[in-house]
């Protein structure tokens, strides 16, 4: 098309003129040219003529089944008060993978709502095997400590279940042979700086007279032999239970001793349990160990023995040296005049004396006792079968006890979420400010790639 | 008078008059789109129907962007190249069901429908949508991911390459 230069409008705006997509101004001086330039009115008519021959491909008129279909899917669709769920009555009508599309499709409310569910299900999941877990390793530990307890007679042992109310113990770290008889061996010591000499336990007490001489036959003789306070340990599984507690109370009186404390505890459903200690004469402690050992299965047994010669050798000697004290004041006291206050600070010397005469004397009794008496720890468990329940709990106490569980379990999980909220809170909402904006930059981009390909695939 | 984005706006707030209101101003061009592209009437009326469907399902993720028109046609093109893609894999066609009606075959429609298929396939889709969906160049250019000079230019030359056509055609008829 050969165009002369002085037309100021190529045929490309006289288009855009026609098709109304020129600008105002620029519109209105094609207008004008037009009324006095004959080729580019030619060019309008053509361009005029070409859109009027393409108006001549008409089509037949729209099916009014179309509309029937449509304005029903859109009312089933305000109905359901879901843009799609309409849409799936009509079925025939869908592509291949329609369905699968409708049924991912953003769903807000319903996504939102199972994404609380299933936070709710894995707290209470996670809650539970936790608590499970939590009850799990404490009963472990019970076993292990208790496993623990049998080789070596150290660890903690269960306080609760079936294996009843047994009590932590330990193992002596080396056994004490067997005392000899206190009264066979006996040896000299050399008499002290106050010219007295010293026995050791019921011989060194024996030793002295009363006004602090040592006596005669014994001034020079004291018995050399270990004080040893000896303890003992038994875990014993019974399978008799019943006649258990009066048959340690046998042996006992048998031995001469006595029980320092005994409990014994039955709980339903559970292995029974005594627990005692026990006060037998130190020479006797061999043979009620043996008959006690008679009660069942020895668990667990331990010995120990603590020798306390010097430190009841101190105990005596400072006793002795307090009573001759106190003699020598008595004396001072009757024979001596003075002043009242002299009197005075001697009769509170006396009584200072006479005090700690007496916390010895307690001591050495108390020290002495322990030597005497041994001390057995016994534990007898009864060896438990778990009976066959006849009457099971009935169904509404089952039911009850579902609820109560049910709500524990409610309860249990929301302080758990509350408990991870406000743990996990803080880092989520850091974590959340800082991926925000990149998450909404990726978003947008994806969506704008993917309509990108959506119109390149239209387009071809 | 709503415009056509103010209505698809208070459709999407649960407006169905509004919905009605659409249907009824856009059926038959939605029609006359598939059916101008597709040669079988049935599929042109699915396709039809599956437009106003889709845009159902999709109403509440509409942003108004590029304008109404533009959405709702971007959506028929997709469709069409579809099923265009579709029908390139199925073998068997009914070709009994794709001939167009007796009344569409007058010369002057073979002649158009001849000469259109001879154009470039984009340049085809800008000249079909500028003179039989009546669409601005702007709602061209979202339509078709195209800048507004591409559609105007393009747009000439297919006018250009159907004049030469379509005119010694009626020339010799």
């Amino acid at each position: 098309m050969n165009r002369s230069a002085q037309h100021t409008f190529e045929p490309e705006e006289i288009m855009a003129y026609l098709d109304g997509e020129l600008e105002p101004q620029r519109a209105s001086a094609l207008a004008a040219h037009l009324d006095h330039c004959a080729e580019c009115r030619a060019v309008s008519a053509g361009l005029r003529r070409v859109s009027d021959q393409l108006a001549a491909w008409e089509v037949d008129a729209t099916p009014e089944r179309l509309s029937a279909n449509v304005l029903k899917a859109a009312r089933e669709n305000a109905f359901r008060k879901s843009p799609a769920a309409g849409v799936r009555a009509i079925k025939p009508t869908l592509g291949r993978f329609d369905a699968v599309r409708n049924w991912l499709r953003p769903r807000p409310w319903a996504w939102a709502l199972s994404g609380a569910v299933a936070t709710v299900l894995f707290l209470t999941l996670t809650v539970s095997v936790l608590r499970y877990r939590g009850d799990h390793g404490i009963a472990s530990s019970h076993a292990v400590g208790y496993k623990t307890w049998l080789e070596t007679g150290s660890g903690n042992v269960p306080g609760d279940g079936t294996l009843g109310k047994l009590e932590v113990k330990k193992e002596a770290k080396s056994r004490a042979p067997a005392p000899p008889p206190i009264t066979d061996q006996r040896s000299r010591v050399a008499p002290d700086s106050n010219g007295l000499t010293h026995g050791i336990g019921d011989h060194a007490e024996n030793a002295f007279n009363v006004d602090g001489q040592a006596s005669s036959d014994q001034a020079s003789t004291f018995q050399q032999a270990p004080m040893i306070a000896r303890t003992a340990a038994l875990s014993i599984v019974a399978k008799d239970f019943a006649p258990v507690e009066n048959t340690v109370k046998d042996i006992v009186a048998r031995h001469h001793g006595y029980i320092g404390e005994l409990n014994t505890s039955s709980p339903k459903d559970a292995a029974r349990n005594l627990n005692a200690t026990l006060r037998i004469p130190a020479p006797q402690l061999d043979g009620a160990l043996a008959e006690l050992k008679q009660l069942g299965r020895v668990e667990q047994e331990s010995q120990s023995g603590e020798e306390v010669s010097k430190q009841y050798t101190d105990l005596v000697v400072r006793l002795k040296n307090s009573q001759v004290t106190e003699q020598r004041l008595v004396e001072v006291l009757r024979t001596k005049t003075g002043k009242v206050h002299d009197i005075l600070e001697v009769e509170r010397e006396i009584a200072r004396v006479r005090g700690e005469i007496e916390q010895m004397e307690s001591d050495r009794r108390t020290l002495k006792t322990r030597v005497d008496y041994a001390t057995v720890q016994l534990n007898v468990n009864e060896d438990f079968r778990a009976s066959l329940q006849v009457a099971p709990p009935s169904t509404a106490t089952r039911l009850h006890n579902a609820v109560v569980q049910g709500y524990h379990d409610v309860v249990e999980s929301l302080i758990g979420f509350a408990v991870w909220l406000l743990a996990a809170g803080p880092t989520l909402l850091l974590w959340a400010a800082v991926l925000f904006f990149p998450a909404r930059l990726g978003w947008k981009r994806w969506k704008h790639a993917k309509a990108a390909k959506i119109s390149t695939a239209g387009a071809a | 008078m709503n415009s056509d984005d103010h209505l698809i706006l208070e459709f999407q707030a649960g407006s169905q008059e509004a919905f009605a209101e659409l249907f009824e101003r856009y059926r038959d061009p939605l029609y006359g789109f598939f059916r101008r592209r597709l040669e079988n009437p049935a599929r042109a009326e699915e396709l039809t129907q599956e437009c106003f469907l889709a845009l159902l399902r999709n109403v509440a993720r509409y942003e108004p962007r590029a304008g109404f028109r533009s959405y709702l046609y971007g959506i028929a093109i997709n469709l069409v190249s579809a099923d265009r893609r579709k029908a390139g894999r199925e073998v068997a066609k009914d070709d009994a069901a794709a001939d167009p009606p007796a009344h569409e075959n007058t010369e002057a429609t073979l002649w158009v429908r001849d000469a259109l298929r001879r154009l470039e396939e984009k340049d085809r889709e800008i000249l079909m949508l500028r003179e039989y969906e009546q669409l601005s160049y702007t709602e061209i250019g979202g339509v078709l991911r195209l800048p507004v000079n591409t559609v105007r230019s393009r747009l000439f030359r297919a006018r250009m390459a159907l004049k030469e056509q379509l005119l010694p055609a009626r020339d010799e008829a």
